[in-house]
């Protein structure tokens, strides 16, 4: 006899959930899951998407001649509009794992087991959120700040207007605070990877450093540079990226990525490598963003082919580690390259390295290199532009900032002005965070002398002309995504310049 | 010399243009006018006439030699037809409904799957070939599109089971690429006869599935006393319809120096541009011309008590695109056995197996892509691997070649029912079915393909097996009473569906030679990450419905019929509190024409007036959708996988049956002695509680991010409306008749659809894809496109009105619909046009003369639009891949009077009128010509029939569309995404041969 009632096996129903710990501990890695999900088919914000939906439109990276998605190559031009597929991406994902958060930190208290790690895996849940929402109040300006698990399927319950973004700063704040205290300094084995008190910390710093309440951004960096977090930088500037030293002294967050593992490969690596190399995987689908400057030693006195790379100082040893120019093919041991023009010898294109994986060097679709969300030289750096902000640049902003360029080979800065030390803080970030997924924001953060950002004078450097067409303030922030707009009964509206 | 009349046995009235014929001779003489007809021979007396006459029975008639006078009894007309109902069958004059019977030569086309013989048969009816992969699905709707989300497709009933032509029944989810369809697995040749049923007294004794309609396909029975043995076979030859005309390399180079020049970069040399020097037609590498070939063999034996049919068949088509093809083997026994006077047991069962190898996913917008000045072969005869400027284009020849994309799907769909005879009125019947499907497929990537070249060869493989299980329970009470009839109809049903799934892959093959078969020795498992193969994964999913119905078909004196028709349904895939629903429908009809008012007027041999109402439903839905459904989602700490899960959906406590009400009239005339019958109707129909599938906004966290898609926030709730009405005509006509004959056949629908409502919210519209045109608007039909209009291009000093980065004179320009000085989303997109025709309609003639037939089949469509996005990809003009010569008229400083924008690299997609084009067309669907050899030759044989025959399918369409073909949807059965031509599989022509023998 047929039988009416359903008995599903092939998922999980909520109602059958968030009864155990194992459930609970479950739900807040759902929580974490955003951070390295993704595929060469999807793309998700730390997994190639703040890339192509974000850095392409900076100066330093561009599509490459693999990116074929218009709506990238329009937005990286700046000619994109409310309805780029990207701006709805980066919103709707970030919305998804916000959700997941939510649902951990509404659930989890009301289930029994450990009080201390039932108050830490809330905690992490707290600082995910803190995390998403801080990318989009940053991107977005003000977000709709949803706090708690939706269930109603009435869509006017689902329809959430726009809060204040000083208010979703507030709740940033908040989250970050909170967590801190519950979360730990570090962990050992299986659970390395989750966040710690310490990560929090620096989280906040960063965001009041967003917010320009110097005096907290440096005494909450000055907590963590001279905490008991064990944070220093490594030696070695390509122990950062390389897998074998993941979830070392310099990181404190990153995001987690695996090889030959449910798709939990860092799939920003093959997109940098040249296309066709004999055993390799790559697409050519990043490249470095090319622009001309006055060069005597250039036909026509220009070189057409500068960039980020040629930015770096001849001693820098980042550069060797950021980029390289040619590959060896795995299998027949040749080494394959390009140079920019034909005509002009040893002039080759620079290719993005940060994420190469030497352990699966026939497929950098499953290379492991973790993503750093916030590493130690981020706080020294955030402590040296809040400190010279505040005060100048002292003593203290010297230390902080020096021991960044000592360690890539730099001589120390001395006698600065402060507007002159800011802008070596501006370009220590760029060379130091290159493809980092920082550059962005970056330049819709940083103000010049007089107080005016500096993303016009950038992208126009760079010959992104666009910037410039209408109001070049539009830029600063994302539009809202059409699609959100017109689903939203009127609750949603445009920001200025993108109706 | 012989002279003669014949005359109607009835009415007595002469019949002009019946056939005599001298039996054992070439004698033949028709009658004329007055019914008259005289031979003059040496034959002698006596000899036998045949005398025949289209609608009469045939007769034979001994001739002495003194004038003859010869009755003819009028044969079973239309009236009289046995039609095939819901749960039994009526004669057409008994009938309230709107059903219309499928032409027997609509049947005789040489088409892979049934369905495709519906188009232009049957008024109301619209099917769409979506592609031409051989052996892929079509749609099919009938009177409109009633729902958004929820499947729109009719129900199939073959042979009293209910079945449905979605081709996730026969889809493991592993090749990429058109899907086959599963009506596919049908052996064309066993159909009888194909009944359309279309208005609500119809369909609501199938209730819940009954909205879109329901096409009963009865399969070929034997019968009492009849034994023949048939052969039919055929052999075919097809190509592509027409090929697009793109740019050679001296253009295309022309088009790239261009491009890199006006945006700001430098020309490239012909080293650069063209470093293989070639000049590759890449259409003329991928098509061929395809063969096909069918063979059917049949038995039919009957005796009194048991009746028998046996058949098998073997098909197989090749694809126009190199190494494309569908093949099937089938078989089938039908057997009835009256066990005794009370008792009658019949048993339908089907068996059939079907391969395709199928076109890869985005074969075709490479095959148009690719630059010319790529080769196909490296000067070793290997193939070349991939585009050799940017894009990654693989060369898909290559992947044609040398990718298995392979689905076979065995297929066993059988029941047995026995009918007892309670009383002499009163029968009870007890049927149990199943279809039982098992899906395979098979996809490999090699080394030797670029897509695959990175992963050292790639495979996967995946099953789906399907059982669905079927037990009625009816019983039927027949009673004449005076002048009143009365037929009664009450039953139980029950039906279950259960399928489980599996797919796996792996990568990093040492040698490609096990292809799929050997996916252990894959270096790399479950990887999906990286793109292609997809992780193991399995699946199961089940739903069950219940049912009980009941219909009382009345007549009084055979002129007033009544039809009352109920059925309660219960479906698993709704929520406790919500799945059972009640489906009511009446009906009333008018025998006008059995009024004695009537009877007196000659010209009309019959009237009937049809009036119903009635409400159906549609629950075809996934299962499981009232639950919030955890998904997984994977991370990893201290470099360990482990699990996470969150909801992907809300629990919906409300969710319930979409509600269909429908109201139609009509009538069948039939006129001078039904040598022209016309069928007329006219319907409303409302759909309420659409399962809208609603899209949600992201802020709800319902983003479903899993490592091969990102889906937006949606969920099925019951909201909305859709309304669809329109106007049905068919016109037979036997033109002539006699010795020559000449039939036509004549259908006409028009419909139209209005989303009326999307529930509110201040929702009333939503966009399923941002990068299709489409779009559901409350007020519009269902697949409707939005987009800007295009106003000439950018001329130095004039206006710049653009979306796109090329701000430049020769940039497009676009209408400012709002007046604000610039063009946006939100301001300046209206709506373009829809996928729907205005109307639809058919025309058959058909000619025979002596043993010569010649059939003429015209079908076309009217006022449907076709948003020919791969047109928009060839004009991008970006010189990063071929384009359309369209492009040679760019413009150019030097040629500004021009609709065509200048060369630019990195444009935004822009959908625009300007890729909206008119989908009408009218085609030559079938052009026929047979011949029967005459019984003469075959007398001293054991053959008793053999007909030659040779026919053309699709050879000549009058259409202004641009793209391969106006018939044309790339997303296949998804109603919303309808009338988009991205790249499909293209249509083709053939010309067939064909012999049928009877022994």
């Amino acid at each position: 006899c047929a039988k009416l009632n359903e008995d599903p096996r092939s998922f999980i129903p909520a109602s059958q959930f968030y009864k155990t710990q194992a459930d609970a501990v479950a739900a807040v890695t759902a929580a974490y899951s955003l951070l390295n999900a993704g595929a060469n088919s999807i793309q998700t914000p730390y997994n190639t998407l703040f890339n192509t939906g974000m850095n392409f439109m900076a100066d330093d990276e561009g599509p490459g001649p693999g990116a074929t998605n218009a709506d990238v190559r329009s937005q990286a031009v700046l000619g994109h509009s409310a309805s780029g597929l990207r701006i709805l991406q980066i919103w709707q994902q970030h919305y998804a794992a916000i959700k997941k958060a939510n649902i951990a930190i509404d659930t989890i208290p009301d289930i029994k087991f450990d009080a201390t790690l039932n108050k830490r895996l809330v905690a992490e849940a707290k600082f995910l959120r803190a995390l998403y929402y801080f990318n989009l109040v940053r991107l977005y300006g003000d977000v709709p700040l949803v706090l708690h698990d939706q269930t109603s399927i009435n869509l006017s319950d689902l329809q959430v207007p726009r809060t204040a973004a000083a208010t979703v700063y507030a709740q940033i704040e908040t989250d970050l605070t909170n967590a801190a205290t519950d979360l730990p300094n570090n962990y050992t084995g299986p659970d390395v990877g989750r966040v710690t008190a310490g990560a929090a910390y620096s989280l906040l710093a960063k965001v009041y450093l967003t917010e320009r309440k110097w005096d907290k951004a440096v005494a909450q960096a000055e907590a963590v540079i001279n905490g008991p977090y064990g944070y220093d930088l490594f030696a070695n500037y390509a122990d950062v990226f390389l897998p074998a030293s993941k979830n070392g002294k310099e990181h404190i967050f990153s995001a987690q990525f695996k090889s030959n593992s449910q798709g939990q490969g860092n799939n920003q690596a093959p997109r940098s490598i040249l296309n066709g190399i004999p055993g390799m995987v790559g697409s050519y689908a990043d490249q470095v963003v090319f622009y001309s400057v006055p060069d005597a030693t250039k036909p026509n006195g220009v070189d057409k082919f500068f960039s980020i790379y040629k930015l770096y100082p001849a001693n820098d040893k980042r550069k060797r580690v950021s980029f390289v120019t040619r590959f060896q093919s795995p299998t027949t041991n040749l080494w394959y390259g390009k140079l920019n023009d034909a005509t002009i010898a040893n002039d080759s294109i620079p290719f993005f390295n940060k994420y190469y994986d030497p352990g699966v060097a026939s497929n950098e679709a499953e290379s492991g290199a973790n993503v750093s969300i916030i590493r130690f030289s981020d706080v020294l750096l955030i402590h040296a532009e809040a400190e010279n902000e505040l005060n100048g640049p002292t003593a203290k902003a010297y230390a902080s900032i020096n021991r960044v360029r000592k360690r890539a080979g730099l001589d120390d800065l001395a006698g600065l002005d402060q507007a002159s030390f800011r802008n070596a803080v501006y370009l220590e970030r760029r060379l130091e965070f290159v493809f980092e997924y920082q550059r962005w924001f970056d330049l819709i953060r940083e103000r010049d002398a007089s107080g005016n950002g500096i993303l016009e004078a950038s992208l126009l450097k760079v010959g992104k002309t666009n910037v410039s067409k209408g109001a070049a303030g539009k830029f600063y922030l994302f539009p809202i995504p059409q699609q959100e707009i017109d689903n939203s009964n009127g609750k949603l509206t445009q920001n200025p310049g993108w109706q | 010399h012989l002279v003669g009349r014949v005359i109607d046995s009835t009415t007595r009235e002469p019949l002009p243009g019946a056939v005599v014929k001298i039996q054992g001779t070439t004698h033949v003489v028709s009658t004329d006018i007055e019914g008259k007809f005289s031979f003059i021979t040496g034959q002698k007396f006596p000899y036998k006439l045949i005398i025949t006459f289209t609608g009469y029975e045939k007769k034979e008639f001994i001739a002495d030699g003194s004038p003859v006078e010869i009755k003819l009894k009028d044969a079973q007309t239309q009236l009289n037809q046995v039609v095939v109902v819901g749960y039994g069958s009526q004669k057409r004059k008994d009938i309230t409904g709107s059903v219309a019977s499928v032409p027997a030569l609509a049947l005789k086309q040489p088409v892979p799957s049934l369905d495709r013989a519906l188009q232009g048969s049957v008024s109301g009816i619209q099917v769409t070939q979506a592609t031409g992969q051989p052996g892929a699905g079509v749609t099919v709707q009938i009177r409109g599109v009633n729902s958004i989300n929820a499947v729109a497709e009719p129900l199939y009933i073959i042979d009293g089971f209910p079945t449905s032509n979605s081709n996730s029944l026969t889809d493991a989810g592993v090749t990429n690429g058109p899907k086959i369809n599963p009506l596919a697995s049908i052996n064309t040749s066993d159909i009888e006869s194909i009944e359309v049923l279309k208005d609500a007294s119809a369909t609501a004794i199938y209730g819940t599935r009954g909205a879109n309609g329901v096409i009963i396909i009865t399969t070929k029975k034997g019968k009492a006393g009849v034994s023949s043995i048939n052969y039919d076979g055929s052999y075919g030859k097809q190509e592509v319809i027409k090929t697009l005309s793109l740019l050679n390399t001296p253009q295309w180079e022309a088009l790239r120096n261009d491009a890199l020049v006006n945006t700001g970069k430098t020309a490239q040399t012909e080293a650069q541009l063209n470093p293989y020097n070639a000049n590759t037609d890449w259409q003329g590498a991928a098509f061929r011309k395809g063969t096909s070939q069918n063979h059917s063999l049949s038995i039919f034996s009957g005796t009194e008590r048991t009746r028998l049919a046996f058949s098998g068949n073997y098909f197989k088509q090749d694809g126009i695109l190199q190494n494309t093809n569908f093949e099937r083997y089938a078989g089938r026994v039908n057997v009835e056995h009256d066990y005794n006077d009370k008792f009658k047991i019949s048993s339908y069962i089907t068996g059939s197996r079907t391969t395709a190898q199928i076109a890869p996913q985005g074969v075709v917008p490479a095959i148009l892509l690719m630059t010319p000045t790529t080769p196909v072969y490296n000067s070793d005869g290997s193939f070349f691997i991939k585009n050799v400027f940017e894009g990654t284009y693989g060369n898909p020849i290559n992947t044609l070649y040398n990718q298995t994309n392979t689905t076979t799907t065995s297929r066993i769909l059988g029941n047995i029912a026995g009918d007892y005879k309670i009383t002499e009125n009163l029968t009870a019947r007890v049927l149990a079915g199943v279809d039982i499907i098992d899906n395979k497929q098979n996809r490999y990537l090699p080394a030797t393909v670029y897509e695959g070249s990175g992963y050292s060869g790639l495979g996967e493989v995946g099953t789906l097996n399907s059982f669905n299980w079927l037990n009625e329970n009816t019983l039927t009470y027949n009673k004449k009473f005076g002048k009143h009839s009365l037929n009664v109809l009450a039953g139980f049903t029950q039906q279950q569906f259960k399928a489980e799934g599996a797919i796996t892959g792996s990568s990093g093959f040492v040698s490609d030679y096990d292809t799929f078969n050997n996916l252990g020795s894959g270096s790399v498992t479950s990887v999906s990450g990286s793109g292609f193969a997809i992780a193991p994964s399995s699946s199961s999913n089940s739903w069950a419905l219940k049912s009980y119905l009941g219909r009382i078909n009345y007549g009084f004196n055979s002129k007033y019929l009544l039809t009352l028709t109920l059925r309660a349904d219960g479906s698993s895939k709704f929520a406790p509190g919500h799945q059972w629903a009640s489906f009511p429908s009446a009906a009333i009809a008018w025998n006008a024409s059995s009024e004695d008012f009537l009877k007196n007027v000659t010209a009309i041999s019959q009237l009937k007036l049809r009036l119903s109402a009635g409400q159906t439903g549609n629950s075809d839905i996934p299962a499981y959708q009232s639950y919030s459904q955890l998904g997984y989602y994977r991370y990893n700490f201290g470099n360990s996988t482990v699990a996470g899960f969150a909801p992907n959906s809300l629990y919906n406590p409300n969710l319930t049956w979409e509600k269909t009400s429908q109201y139609d009239f009509g009538f069948d005339l039939g006129l001078f002695k039904d040598r022209v019958t016309v069928t007329a109707d006219v319907y409303y129909k409302k759909t309420t509680n659409l399962l809208l599938y609603l899209p949600l906004p992201a802020t709800s966290g319902l983003t479903i991010i899993t490592n091969t898609a990102i889906t937006n926030p949606q969920q099925y709730e019951n909201v909305g409306s859709v309304q669809n009405k329109g106007f049905e005509l068919g016109i037979n006509s036997r033109n002539i008749v006699g010795i020559f004959v000449w039939n036509t056949n004549l259908v006409f629908a028009l419909n139209r659809n209005k989303v009326l409502s999307l529930g509110g919210n201040g929702v009333n519209q939503f966009i399923p894809d941002s990068s299709l045109p489409s779009i559901i608007k409350v007020g519009e039909p269902i697949g409707s496109f939005i987009g800007y209009k295009t106003n000439g291009l950018i001329q130095a000093g004039g206006p710049v009105l653009t979306p796109a980065a090329n701000t430049s004179p020769g940039g497009q320009n676009y209408q400012d619909i709002n007046g604000d000085g610039k063009i946006t989303q939100t301001g300046d997109r209206v709506i373009l046009g829809n996928s729907q025709p205005k109307f639809t309609g058919g025309i058959t003639n058909t000619f025979a003369y002596k043993g010569f037939d010649l059939s003429v089949f015209l079908q076309g469509s009217y006022g449907n639009k076709i948003y020919n996005q791969q047109r928009g990809v060839l004009e991008l003009g970006t010189g990063y891949t071929n384009a359309t010569t369209t492009l040679l008229n760019r413009w150019t400083p030097t040629n500004t009077n021009t609709d065509v924008h200048s060369a630019y690299q990195d444009p935004a997609a822009t959908i625009s009128d300007r890729f909206v084009e008119n989908g009408s067309y009218l085609r030559l669907k079938s052009l026929g010509f047979g011949y029967t050899f005459p019984q003469s030759v075959l007398s001293r044989s054991p053959i008793k029939k053999v007909r030659i025959c040779l026919s053309a399918q699709n050879l000549a369409t009058w259409t202004k569309y641009t793209g391969y073909d106006p018939e044309v949807s790339s997303n296949e059965q998804s109603a919303i995404t309808s009338g988009v031509d991205n790249g499909a599989y293209p249509n083709n022509k053939s010309v067939i041969v064909g012999i049928g023998v009877t022994l």
